[in-house]
């Protein structure tokens, strides 16, 4: 379809974002056309990121109004990786309403373009596949009893998950290693461990420490630290193959993302418990 | 109107919003994105409650008569089909008169895109029945108020870049919308007053239009209605008999963007006064009329209420005529 046949308003929205993603991505961008048959949605404006992954931008008459709503609960269980963006005039951004909705919009994983009155098109924020989202709310239950320092690596890696999920997995499983590598240093100070495990790699510095007497008591963390590694630690390198595959792979960023963090949660507590204090 | 369609025949069919197509004929200019909004979150919720209207052409086609925005919603919402009423084919003045009826009783369309569709049905009746139709006739076809169609032709006669800027101004939202179609067509009787009594504003009637445009948009005329106060200053001549001179000048002041005074301010300085003295003169004459005739009935049969009001008048009056 062309934008001859659509309203005024989506046209004088939507095509200046077309032209915006044009430019950074160079596809095919198509306008008003279903994505799949079962998905009663069809977003202004939409194109395959990848292979696997879908960008749709809708042009909306503020940021984050009921029917977008309603199109994002249709998508989390349509079991696509569809990341939505809201395209609105750049005046009802600037509202006091406007800036209400764009928050709840970005807090609900979704991305927010603006068009100011001369049509330049600017991107707010970014949005994620809505099957990778995690609300804050439910980020923050889970590294409620962790202590400050390493809560402040996980909300950076929080971050980075927020902007390309994938690297959000990279970046939890960082936060892991640098933890491993934190408690062999100190191990290695206390005279536990010898020097070479601090230069092995992740796995096998962790199956030192498991064979370490001191730590005997930590082996269920430590196992699940190296369940992490293996689990997950690799799910940003990985290339679904077909759609279905694309789909575990985005559901795994988000389990593996939690994993990640339950993982560093029982770590640090168990070095905790063997004397060993982590920040 | 039933003579009209009285052949058509109606079935309810399920139809792919896809192969549903726009009718050209179709007037409405205006899918405000706000009433778009709502309307896709409704049938979100509950669906497609009234089916739409089509007609199925020669090609087998189906085309539009009612139901231009829920077919975009459909479409939006990726339905797969709606319901849709089928009939066949109208003729081209049949269509209009069908879309008009619908959307007289229904479901309101803007003044502007009545007033296009009425004058395609003026243009269609003139061809089809060799004469132009009366208001009367119009109004009984349509559907619409002899006082509907009156607005309309107003509409209809502004010069085109007016109807223009009344389009942009259309798609906004009705609370954002600052020059009307309200506006267009209070400002346009007003001027026509005018122009009526002072011919000699007709040649700058367009100028006329861009300051009060301009004055609008300017805040300085606040409400629409103030028009029927230039209408008022430019009868008063006739109606309580101010001089030509001075309404002259008050409308040279209404007219020049320079000044600020608004309409309000302008009346209240000219005819204001005059057009109250004219109105308590026409209500002295009411009371007077009544005591002539309240002299050849008894008094204590007038309410007792009146009676006391009366009364009070008769010492006020004593008191103004002794001083």
């Amino acid at each position: 379809m062309s934008w001859d046949t659509a309203n005024p308003h989506d046209r004088a929205l939507g095509e200046p974002v077309q032209s915006f993603l044009f430019k950074r991505h160079r596809k095919l961008i198509k306008i008003n056309e279903e994505i799949e048959s079962s998905l009663s949605w069809r977003p202004t404006i939409y194109f395959e990121a990848s292979e696997f992954s879908i960008i749709a931008a809708d042009v909306k008459v503020t940021p984050f109004p009921e029917s977008l709503m309603l199109t994002k609960t249709k998508i989390a269980n349509a079991h696509l990786p569809i990341t939505i963006y809201s395209i609105c005039s750049e005046d009802a951004f600037l509202t006091r309403e406007g800036q209400r909705e764009a928050n709840e919009l970005k807090a609900h994983g979704m991305g927010l373009f603006t068009v100011s009155v001369d049509g330049v098109a600017t991107k707010q924020f970014s949005g994620i596949p809505i099957i990778n989202h995690i609300p804050v709310a439910e980020f923050d239950a889970y590294i409620s009893g962790i202590p400050k320092g390493i809560a402040s690596r996980i909300n950076d890696a929080f971050d980075s998950y927020n902007s390309t999920p994938t690297v959000g997995v990279t970046a939890i499983s960082d936060v892991l290693e640098g933890l491993v590598y934190d408690a062999i240093g100190a191990a290695i100070k206390k005279g536990w461990m010898t020097k070479s495990s601090a230069t092995k790699m992740l796995a096998p510095a962790l199956d030192d420490m498991a064979g370490t007497k001191e730590f005997k008591a930590c082996a269920a963390a430590i196992g699940g630290a190296r369940g992490f590694i293996k689990g997950y630690r690799n799910t940003a390198n990985h290339n679904p193959r077909t759609r279905k595959a694309a789909y575990n792979k985005y559901v795994k960023c988000k389990q593996a993302f939690f994993a990640g963090i339950q993982a560093i949660d029982s770590f640090q507590a168990a070095m905790k418990s063997s004397g060993i204090r982590l920040k | 109107m039933a003579k009209l369609l009285s052949h058509q025949h109606l079935s309810l069919k399920q139809i792919s919003p896809d192969v549903i197509q726009s009718n050209p004929d179709n007037p409405r200019l205006f899918f405000r994105p706000e009433e778009m909004e709502e309307l896709e979150v409704s049938i979100q919720k509950i669906g497609i409650q009234v089916p739409v209207s089509v007609f199925e052409d020669i090609n087998g086609n189906f085309v539009l008569i009612d139901g231009e925005r829920r077919t975009r919603c459909a479409r939006k919402l990726n339905l797969h089909t709606i319901p849709a009423l089928v009939q066949k084919q109208p003729s081209p003045l049949q269509n209009l008169l069908l879309m008009s009826s619908i959307h007289a009783l229904r479901e309101k369309w803007d003044y502007l895109t009545i007033a296009l569709n009425l004058e395609k049905i003026l243009l269609l009746y003139g061809k089809e029945k060799g004469e132009k139709p009366n208001e009367s006739t119009l109004s009984k076809d349509t559907g619409l108020s002899r006082g509907q169609i009156r607005r309309c032709m107003l509409l209809l006669n502004i010069p085109s870049h007016y109807r223009d800027e009344l389009k942009i101004e259309l798609e906004k939202k009705k609370s954002d919308q600052v020059i009307t179609e309200d506006f267009f067509l209070e400002m346009e009787g007003a001027l026509r007053a005018v122009n009526r009594r002072f011919p000699e504003y007709e040649e700058s009637v367009d100028e006329i239009r861009d300051v009060l445009i301009k004055k609008r948009r300017e805040g300085i005329i606040g409400a629409v209605t103030d028009f029927r106060k230039l209408t008022k200053i430019a009868t008063s001549p006739e109606n309580i008999g101010t001089e030509r001179r001075t309404i002259k000048r008050a409308l040279d002041q209404i007219f020049n963007s320079n000044n600020k005074s608004t309409i309000e301010d302008i009346y209240n300085e000219t005819v204001q006064f005059a057009y109250a003295e004219k109105r308590i003169g026409v209500q002295v004459s009411a009371v007077t009329k009544f005591i002539d005739e309240a002299l050849l009935i008894k008094v204590d049969s007038i309410d007792e209420e009146l009676l006391a009001e009366l009364k009070g008048l008769y010492f006020k009056l004593k008191k103004i005529f002794k001083d």
